[in-house]
């Protein structure tokens, strides 16, 4: 068996599951989407967090109950082998859908705002490479590293947010869209995709800690929703829906309100590269996550083949979203954003509801 | 130390990234201000201060060692630009550029939305970037700048942060802010104006101290310094320029929008006494609006004040005789420069902002069409204030 696991504990666990959360929140949602209604994403994304936190506590829950040492388990024994397969590779290629929209997007965001003459081809080469290392060293060095740096990432995140104090008003948010709550609860149920996905991937690892993954759970999400309400809150202070509409990476450019930039100037370019180095690991884990539940689907023994197949594919479709297929990735971002959840959901609810039917049934025939 | 090997690997990434695609320092010409004007042959005259060490010295180079002005016309900054490149030997890059300069002429025309519907992205400028009105040619604007041997214009912004800061003479507006305020329409615009006081010769004439009748510094002579200066502001109704505010009326509109550092007037009592008082902001100011058919507005101003004639210790014991009538003639400021405003149907106090605030949501907002009640709003100034110069505490102490 080569699945690259080993063992770690809860705190790797925690950190190596909020910083592909939080980068997702952050930087793959499509502005336009997004704030579409009105300023309201400090409102759904920590609740989509939060909805995906129950998800997957309850998938926890059904493990427990039907007594499956992981999710992999639970998917088998409510949908049957193919089925379970099934639910598997979907939820794998949904992870590695959001490794490639975070590679893709750091990658667009380094040409426009830091490399700004250079060719596409250098940059992705330089960030996939650094998330093929991190991938290819397995559960162990992607979580290891993101414990090592989740701290620090999070204090740089919490300082860029604090930093464009004085410019943030409060009018921003007015005036609210009518249908607010609706607005609300459908985005936060589409976005819950980017959270559900790497959360019930955790539980597929046979390496995590068994007795700390609810905590691991709880603290991931807290802490993501935490993270993420405060940066989109501090956006939406920043700039008006109108604004944001049709602004890329608005993160980016918080600090760019303020009247007088003082030492804040061009500081933005030195934090978009401390959040690469979150990227980096988010891409990494999507890429170690989508090959490891791959060999599950497929009962194979050794995860290093799909993670080859996964970072070449992904490097080429970086590589051909900016060389000539821009707006097909575009759409397909578009659709995986308004539709994904269904691929994630209803095996996860499925399997939820049928494991523990399925379990009794298999007790009685007993 | 793993750990430490690691995070100092992280932290070497960043520095990894120049070596992609590396181009030379010198391929690049910085770009650090463009001023906008009204074109002969085409509808703009674009002028492009740039950072240029070469021109240092060289002939034709003038007066501004280390930058020189590019000038084309064009349609659109494009076609200016490639006119110029053509006869360059780099790239333009405008990531640095820190202002742009319209002519008077062409806000008036409502051509800074010409100017900033397709550049701001496409030229890779940053949100942050200040623009400025100029009464005159914004190229000439640009030249006189560059004229007293400050090859960037960073000297230039700084002092002009400072008077919007410290002497509350200058509004001071990015772009971010002006396209919030002409997307969402929730205030207008209000920028910095510029002008060039003629009196002020690079080759100085014989009694030449006259200022320009039209000037903003409200008569005040000025003799040396730099030709071009900046006080006073552009109001703004939407994307056209249609008035402007002296620097002193400027005060009264930083004040009203809570953006009032600091600054100093002149007051003369009832007993003939003149005074310099300086005002600070203590809180921002605190607007109750009213969205009713004809809106109304109470807006309540907390300054401190400080006496800088009274320092002697006279002060606070005519600190109350003094405070009403002080009072008084601040809210018939802040009420003249409201009247200017609204009368050029400017919410430059940014009204709006409170009223998008009561309406709360989306569609009664829109229902409502601020900018069509905003020139029936009638607004009323309370202000309070209060002493605040420990010079004078410590003096009566």
């Amino acid at each position: 068996m080569k699945l690259l696991q080993g063992r770690i504990g809860g705190q790797e666990a925690a950190c190596m599951l909020a910083i592909p959360v939080i980068v997702g929140c952050l930087f793959t949602m499509r502005s336009a989407d997004a704030y579409a209604g009105a300023n309201s994403t400090y409102l759904w994304v920590p609740l989509s967090v939060l909805l995906s936190l129950g998800g997957a506590l309850w998938a926890l829950r059904c493990m427990r109950r039907t007594q499956q040492d992981d999710l992999c388990g639970l998917y088998v024994c409510a949908l049957g082998r193919w089925g379970g397969g099934m639910a598997l590779l979907l939820l794998a290629a949904l992870l590695f859908l959001q490794g490639f929209f975070v590679l893709s997007a750091f990658v667009g965001a380094m040409r426009s705002y830091i490399y700004i003459r250079s060719a596409y081809v250098p940059i992705l080469l330089w960030i996939a490479a650094a998330a093929g290392y991190v991938a290819w060293g397995g559960l162990e060095r992607v979580s290891r590293t993101a414990k090592c740096l989740g701290g620090f990432l999070a204090l740089m995140l919490l300082l860029e947010l604090l930093a464009p104090l004085r410019g943030y008003a409060l009018y921003r948010l007015y005036p609210f869209s009518e249908t607010m709550l609706t607005d609300v609860a459908g985005h936060a149920l589409r976005q819950s995709a980017v959270a559900l996905s790497p959360l019930l991937c955790a539980l597929c690892f046979t390496g995590v800690q068994k007795g700390s993954r609810r905590s691991v759970l709880l603290a991931a999400a807290l802490a993501a929703a935490l993270l993420t309400m405060l940066a989109q809150l501090a956006i939406s202070l920043a700039y008006t829906g109108e604004q944001l509409r049709g602004m890329f990476m608005p993160l980016y450019r918080l600090k760019m309100i303020l009247i007088d930039e003082d030492y804040f100037l061009l500081q933005d370019k030195l934090g978009i590269f401390l959040w690469l180095v979150g990227a980096i690991l988010s891409v990494g884990f999507a890429l170690y996550g989508s090959g490891y539940l791959y060999c599950r689907a497929l009962a194979m023994r050794d995860v290093r083949p799909p993670l080859l197949a996964g970072s070449a594919l992904l490097c080429a479709m970086t590589y051909w979203k900016y060389e000539g297929l821009y707006s097909w990735f575009e759409r397909m971002q578009a659709w995986v954003g308004v539709n994904g959840w269904w691929f994630v959901w209803v095996p996860a609810l499925l399997a939820c509801a049928l494991a523990p039917l399925r379990a009794k049934k298999a007790e009685r025939a007993l | 130390m793993k750990r430490a090997l690691l995070a100092l690997c992280a932290a070497a990434l960043a520095f990894c990234g120049g070596c992609l695609g590396a181009l030379p320092v010198d391929e690049y010409g910085y770009i650090q201000s463009i001023g906008v004007d009204k074109g002969e042959s085409k509808p703009y005259a674009y002028s492009f201060l740039m950072q240029d060490e070469a021109a240092a010295g060289a002939e034709g180079s003038g007066e501004g060692a280390g930058s020189v002005v590019l000038c084309a016309e064009g349609a659109t900054v494009f076609e200016a630009i490639a006119a110029m490149v053509s006869g360059l030997p780099y790239n333009l890059n405008f990531t640095r550029v820190s202002t742009v300069f319209f002519s008077e002429e062409v806000a008036r025309a409502g051509g800074v939305t010409d100017f900033i519907a397709i550049s701001q992205e496409a030229m890779r400028m940053r949100n942050s970037t200040k623009f400025v009105v100029v009464q005159g040619s914004a190229g000439e604007y640009q030249g006189q700048l560059q004229a007293v041997n400050s090859p960037n214009l960073t000297k230039t912004l700084r002092g002009m942060m400072q008077d919007y800061k410290m002497e509350g003479i200058l509004p001071v507006i990015n772009y971010a802010l002006f396209v919030e305020a002409v997307e969402t329409g929730r205030f207008d615009p209000v920028l910095s104006l510029g002008a060039i006081d003629e009196s002020i010769e690079p080759r100085k004439k014989e009694g030449a101290e006259k200022t320009d009748p039209d000037d903003t510094t409200g008569g005040t002579v000025r003799k040396g310094g730099m030709r071009a200066y900046a006080m006073g502001a552009a109001l703004f109704d939407g994307v056209r320029m249609v008035g402007v505010l002296s620097g002193e009326e400027t005060k009264y509109l930083l004040m009203a929008r809570g953006e009032l550092g600091q600054t100093y007037i002149t007051y003369v009592a009832e007993d003939g006494t003149r005074l310099s008082v300086g005002l600070s902001l203590r809180k921002k100011p605190r607007v109750r609006l009213w969205a009713e058919e004809t809106p109304r507005a109470e807006v309540e101003i907390h300054l401190n004040c400080e006496i800088d004639m009274d320092t002697s210790g006279s002060a606070k014991t005519r600190w109350e005789a003094l405070e009403p009538g002080l009072r008084a003639y601040v809210q018939r400021a802040l009420g003249r420069v409201f009247e200017s405003c609204r009368s050029l149907n400017c919410d430059a106090m940014g009204f709006g902002k409170a009223a998008a605030r009561t309406l709360r949501e989306q569609g009664a907002w829109e229902r409502y069409a601020w900018k069509e009640k905003y020139p029936a709003l009638q607004a009323q100034f309370t202000v309070n204030m209060r002493l605040a110069d420990r010079n004078i505490e410590g003096a009566t102490e």
